[in-house]
């Protein structure tokens, strides 16, 4: 087992390759939710496409579809294993880009914002910072605002009250609405989401605010999707996959300690979280005998749950628990009992993580702060 | 400048080139627009003088004959005006769509004008 994991080629590995781990991870996410979402069977020959030259191929029926099909499934496998990752994301962003081109009802953004994030992913390497990803992440919000702002249902929350109160019936807005005057609380929502996304696009753009700008995005999102109870067809997936591209993955070796004389199943459960050779188990526990955990960075220390935090933060196979959780879940609870319940855990279970790291917020800086004394 | 940074902000700029396309124009594709606009819409289509079933709309355009439009409506009659223009010139189908966007009151959209 031990010298399976280790090869190159080992899916759940994301170091060593020509991306930078961070990147790679989010691409395997992103291309296994595609196949789980269906999107290999929705690929289908042109149907009133944007560029009149795709209609060629009715031709030739199926020619179109089986080319991407095989293209991007192939493309995403070989992926999964580490082979010539970059061209491979390349390839699949290019695919979903000319299947969106080729047919009109097929255009949806949550399938586009993954195309960009493939492509541009394509494009990154592992010596840089990703910043063609940054500016699209900005782009998107950009261009979100620029279409509401010039329109006046924005501003007067005729939209967000349409939205929510007939479109959606969500008695949460109904119930808060009806106690406050007549459209503030439609307006509140309105500008506040403008102003939001304005904010976020300019925090992105800045190094010193990205992590602000992550930090709104989760929690934006997130209150967006417990008010209302809709992720937005993937969207909302694809945004909390996209924030991988803002994680800083340590360059050098992490030193980990634990008291594995009193946490030896914990210490088996951190192992299995990371296939990566990044993480080096130090032999001693930690030095203090207050602490039970210890984890070491070249810039920093930390200890106990920071330091579990920071570890879970540089675990691969971390995240893609919380992703097989996630859908593991919507299709067991679903199956059991019904929408309400899914909906419920799924909303609790989200909100469970964003508060266990929350105190990352200011954790670190006092890390700093201690580090320069 | 690496030929691949040159690729990705071509990439970028052609995304920035239609937001602000879209600003002339009313369909919103590839300029990051989601729920910007609601419509509730319902499609009919007579074709020979006989109305076509909600199903057989969905297989002719691949898109709903029914439902809320969380994108531009323009999209909708962008994307029938386009089918009816070219796949299905000969059919000489009458389309109408009957829309309310963000509540506000119903209007009529009609193929041929």
């Amino acid at each position: 087992m031990n010298s399976l994991i280790t090869q190159r080629f080992f899916p759940f590995r994301v170091t060593n390759t020509a991306m930078l781990p961070n990147i790679l991870l989010l691409c395997k996410l992103a291309f296994i939710m595609l196949c789980l979402y269906g999107f290999v069977g929705d690929i289908n020959d042109p149907h009133v496409p944007f560029i009149k030259v795709l209609d060629q191929f009715h031709k030739i029926s199926n020619v179109f579809k089986v080319v991407c099909r095989v293209t991007f499934v192939t493309a995403g496998v070989l992926l999964l294993f580490n082979v010539r990752v970059r061209a491979m994301a390349f390839l699949m962003g290019i695919t979903i880009v000319l299947v969106l081109l080729s047919s009109k009802p097929m255009f949806r953004n949550h399938l586009f914002i993954l195309g960009c994030f493939f492509l541009l992913a394509g494009l990154s390497d592992r010596k840089h910072s990703p910043w063609l990803l940054y500016v699209q992440f900005a782009l998107i919000y950009f261009g979100a605002v620029i279409n509401k702002a010039p329109q006046m249902d924005w501003w007067t929350g005729q939209f967000m009250d349409n939205w929510l109160r007939n479109a959606r019936e969500n008695q949460t807005y109904i119930t808060i609405a009806s106690s406050l005057p007549d459209m503030m609380f439609a307006k509140l929502l309105s500008w506040s989401s403008m102003f939001i996304e304005f904010a976020i696009a300019l925090l992105i753009l800045n190094k010193k605010t990205q992590k602000i700008a992550v930090w709104t995005i989760l929690i934006f999102h997130t209150l967006l999707y417990t008010l209302t109870i809709d992720r937005f067809g993937h969207f909302y997936e694809d945004i909390v996959l996209g924030l991988l591209i803002f994680l800083n993955w340590p360059k050098e070796k992490l030193w980990v300690a634990i008291d594995d004389k009193r946490y030896m199943k914990l210490k088996k459960v951190l192992v299995s979280l990371n296939f990566n050779d990044h993480i080096i188990w130090s032999k001693a526990s930690p030095k203090l005998e207050s602490n039970w955990f210890e984890i070491c960075t070249t810039e920093k220390v930390a200890f106990n749950w920071s330091g579990i935090r920071l570890f879970l933060m540089y675990s691969s196979n971390f995240y893609i628990f919380l992703f097989g959780l996630d859908f593991l879940d919507r299709f067991t609870t679903r199956f059991l009992f019904n929408n309400e319940v899914m909906n419920m855990i799924q909303v609790t279970m989200t909100w469970a993580v964003l508060l266990f790291f929350f105190p990352m917020i200011w954790k670190n800086k006092k890390l700093k702060v201690t580090n320069e004394k | 400048m690496k030929f691949k940074y040159a690729l990705g902000m071509l990439f970028l700029l052609l995304q920035i080139g239609t937001i602000i396309y879209a600003r002339f124009v009313p369909e919103r594709y590839f300029c990051w627009a989601p729920y910007d606009e609601h419509t509730k819409y319902a499609i009919s289509i007579k074709i020979n003088g006989e109305l076509l079933s909600k199903q057989h709309i969905k297989k002719r355009y691949h898109y709903q004959a029914v439902g809320w439009e969380p994108r531009a409506i323009e999209n909708v009659f962008n994307l029938i005006w386009e089918y009816e223009t070219t796949y299905g010139i000969d059919d000489n189908a009458q389309v109408q769509v009957h829309y309310s966007t963000n509540g506000h009151e119903e209007k009529v959209w009609k193929f041929p004008k």
